[in-house]
């Protein structure tokens, strides 16, 4: 994409000031000023604006090098904890994918955690049939759950401002 | 390991809600979700810690969790999803197998999972780069980082421009963004023209 996008302006490394820390043809990652000293993105050189949409591929080869700089800026902040995360439509911060590291120390009280709401079996078994199809989907269903999909995409992208 | 809940969630001796798996990992609902229709995807083999995990599964739990993400969109038609790792007591890790969470959102759902926003001192920044420089080479065989050179680093000029232009990437992000997506895709043109 062009220069309105701060990460593609980066991926183009016409960032100022930013720190890269792994390149290849497909990916880049960079220390990123944001959360916490050593938060790292990892984004796609080529504009994704949501993870669904990204090449598995690209996705496989993201996480692996994120896996391993996560392990490797932990040393000299003599860390041992850390978040990896992707928001995606709901928190995302901007319209170009990226896997966030967040090395963390205690009482650093950047949240990311969450009390466990309570559930029904029934409202289990119920998830289950949707999540898996137990209940095989009619082609009416199939098509419809393929126009949510799109739909969705359509909304998040309006929503951004 | 014979007294850990996930371990025994693989083998069977543990009754789970399970969605997918395959010979490497298995996915489940999270009987006590931070939303509904929360997915554990979890290693078949125990390890307890992120950096315990081989790179090569860690990146197969990825491609998979991006799958289960989609279906939480299509499926639950969630307004989107979390994929979130905590590794560590200090990142929030309570189970004692390793977990790749992937949490379906709702607008105003009021979960804590936003990535915080501070401000980190440059300084901090490139001191940190400079420790970083041979551990990457170590890392990543290959991969050279620049050196910082003198004067580099802040001067005014720069630092001016440099928030002029993110001032303006932010503002027309959203425009940019509908521009990018015109490839064709039938579906996407077939809603568009029902909006």
């Amino acid at each position: 994409m062009t220069k309105e996008c701060v990460f593609c302006v980066i991926a183009q490394k016409r960032g100022k000031d930013i720190r890269i820390i792994y390149e290849d043809e497909e990916i880049i990652a960079f220390l990123y000023p944001t959360a916490a000293l050593g938060h790292i993105c990892v984004v796609p050189k080529e504009h994704v604006a949501i993870f669904m949409r990204n090449k598995e591929e690209v996705t496989r080869k993201m996480f692996e090098v994120a896996h391993k700089l996560a392990q490797t800026i932990n040393a000299p902040l003599k860390l041992n904890s850390s978040n990896i995360i992707i928001n995606t439509g709901v928190d995302q911060i901007f319209s170009h994918f990226s896997i966030h590291i967040l090395p963390r120390k205690a009482g650093d009280e950047l949240g990311l955690t969450w009390e466990p709401k309570q559930i029904s079996e029934d409202q289990l078994n119920t998830l289950e049939e949707k999540l898996t199809g137990a209940a095989a989907p009619t082609e009416e269903e199939k098509k419809e759950a393929r126009e949510i999909s799109e739909d969705y995409y359509r909304k998040y992208l309006r929503r951004i401002p | 390991m014979a007294n850990c809940i996930f371990c025994q969630i693989v083998s069977g001796n543990i009754p789970s809600k399970k969605l997918f798996e395959d010979d490497k990992v298995m996915a489940l609902l999270d009987i006590y979700p931070a939303n509904p229709g929360h997915i554990l995807l979890i290693p078949k083999e125990h390890y307890t810690f992120a950096s315990e995990v081989p790179s090569d599964l860690f990146a197969h739990m990825g491609v998979i969790s991006q799958r289960m993400s989609h279906i939480l969109v299509t499926n639950l038609k969630a307004a989107g999803t979390t994929m979130i790792v905590q590794s560590g007591q200090d990142a929030g890790q309570k189970a004692p197998h390793f977990i790749m969470h992937i949490i379906p959102r709702a607008e105003n759902d009021e979960l804590n999972l936003a990535v915080p926003t501070n401000n980190i001192d440059k300084d901090d920044i490139d001191e940190l780069y400079g420790k970083l420089r041979p551990l990457i080479a170590q890392t990543f065989p290959g991969q050279n980082l620049e050196e910082i050179e003198e004067g580099e680093a802040g001067s005014e000029e720069e630092g001016e421009e440099g928030e002029e232009d993110e001032g303006e990437d932010e503002a027309e992000e959203g425009e940019e963004d509908e521009e990018h997506e015109d490839k064709p895709d039938e579906l996407l043109d077939k809603i568009e023209g029902l909006i």
